[in-house]
């Protein structure tokens, strides 16, 4: 029990990977009376860190933001459907990989290292990705479609002054906080502009 | 506005649990979270709003590891309540409302992001103490420790998203008021800014130059959806 309770530090979804791992050792450690428990300390203490990395890039930098643009896209179309559709997306992998690193650490125990390719995951992250840029360009065509169609040439003006301002600010990896302010500037001095025509 | 108060409490606390200490089932998301009570306080319209404005600009600063992220979740939520409150209270203000509330829904993320920071370094502390209990074998005491932990998360959490609430909706309440000229503006143009934000933050996030076709091709897709439905 002491030995589970020290500093562990991973991505919340993937821990479940090791915490199945740890309960087969644990278990092996029981019935073949290891001379020491250390390997399942070092085991533990080594997955930590690239689990971190792996959890954080797929689901936060992935999956996170390609649900959310699927979640948008629905919510744009079928009000709100949109946040349905989004828990959909991103809880069915995440609820999956809890319940699956569970069944499978506890399978593999040492091995499921070998499932942690780096490749492995750089594959799949590779077609969400690319998933997530066809969905960015659904989002992004109805938008401007739909801006179009209200006939209001500032509006169009305005969509594309903001995408503008803030692709400048976040290449230089500025806060959000700076393109946000400044675009509503720009509106505040557009709507002054046009209201004195 | 008592009942305004209570709603901030509980799902500020809430959406501060799910954001970073228990569950993560995303819940708190903008997109969801504002729709949902829009919908328990009769106004499904402005929380569909302020979810839709909301949703892709946090998506910039990903909560990896020890990384310090504006706390949007919760920033949205206070932004959407400030909106309802003072809509019913001061009609007629609207775009203005709006306008305000969608300003101080962003400066209380980042407010609510130091928050998260001296939460950490207060379940830092905790920590230590179930690694003491731990090592005596105390498993109640390292349970007791955790619960502490997300307990004090939901309480410090709602209880600084009602205060930011209250400040938020006296404040604006006193500028709007203040305000007699018409808002030369919509509210439709404030959520064009946040889209135009959001979608450039994920164009830097996915975009390969060489990939360009699928973005060409998709964006005519959408083009052609908005014009089918």
């Amino acid at each position: 029990m002491q030995r589970h309770l020290e500093y562990f530090n991973a991505h919340p979804y993937l821990a479940s990977y090791v915490l199945g791992a740890a309960a087969r050792l644990e278990e092996q450690n029981l019935f073949d009376q290891w001379d020491s428990s250390k390997p399942i300390f070092v085991f533990k203490n080594r997955l930590c860190g690239p689990m971190g990395a792996i959890g954080d890039k797929f689901f936060w930098g992935t999956i996170r933001p390609l649900a959310a643009l699927i979640g948008l896209l629905s919510a744009l179309l079928f009000g709100f459907l949109g946040p349905v559709v989004f828990l959909i997306v991103h809880n069915i992998p995440h609820i999956y990989l809890r319940y699956h690193g569970i069944t499978k650490g506890y399978r593999m125990g040492f091995d499921i290292v070998r499932e942690f390719s780096k490749k492995k995951f750089e594959e799949s992250g590779k077609k969400l990705r690319t998933a997530a840029l066809i969905f960015l360009g659904l989002v992004f065509g109805y938008i401007l479609i739909s801006i179009v169609g209200e006939s209001n040439i500032m509006n169009v003006a305005l969509l594309m002054l903001s995408m503008a301002v803030t692709w400048l600010f976040i290449r230089k990896k500025k806060p959000i906080v700076w393109p946000v302010v400044i675009n509503l500037m720009i509106l505040l001095f557009q709507s002054y502009l046009s209201g004195n025509q | 506005m008592l009942d305004e108060v209570l709603v901030v409490f509980f799902i500020g606390g809430l959406v501060g649990l799910d954001t970073t200490a228990a569950w993560q089932f995303l819940i708190s998301h903008p997109l969801v979270v504002c729709p949902i009570v829009g919908l328990l306080l009769g106004e499904p319209r402005l929380g569909l709003f302020f979810g839709i404005t909301f949703e892709l600009i946090w998506l910039y600063d990903l909560p990896i590891g020890a990384a310090k992220f504006p706390e949007g979740n919760n920033g949205s939520l206070i932004g959407f309540m400030v909106a309802y409150y003072l809509n019913a209270s001061l009609p007629g203000k609207e775009p203005w409302i709006i306008l305000f509330s969608c300003v101080f829904a962003v400066a209380a993320a980042y407010l609510l992001g130091l928050l998260v920071i001296q939460i950490r370094k207060s379940n830092i502390k905790l920590a230590n103490k179930a690694d003491h209990f731990a090592q005596s074998g105390d498993v109640g005491r390292v349970e007791w420790s955790h619960l502490t932990g997300i307990l004090k998360t939901f309480v410090y959490t709602a209880t600084v998203c009602t205060l930011l609430f209250a400040t938020g909706s006296l404040v604006i309440a006193q500028i709007v008021t203040a305000l007699n000229a018409p808002a030369p503006f919509t509210a439709h143009q404030i959520q064009i800014v946040f889209l135009g934000t959001g979608v450039a933050i994920m164009f830097q996030l996915f975009f390969k130059r060489r990939q360009l076709l699928y973005l060409v091709v998709s964006t005519v897709f959408g083009i052609i959806i908005y014009l089918v439905i």
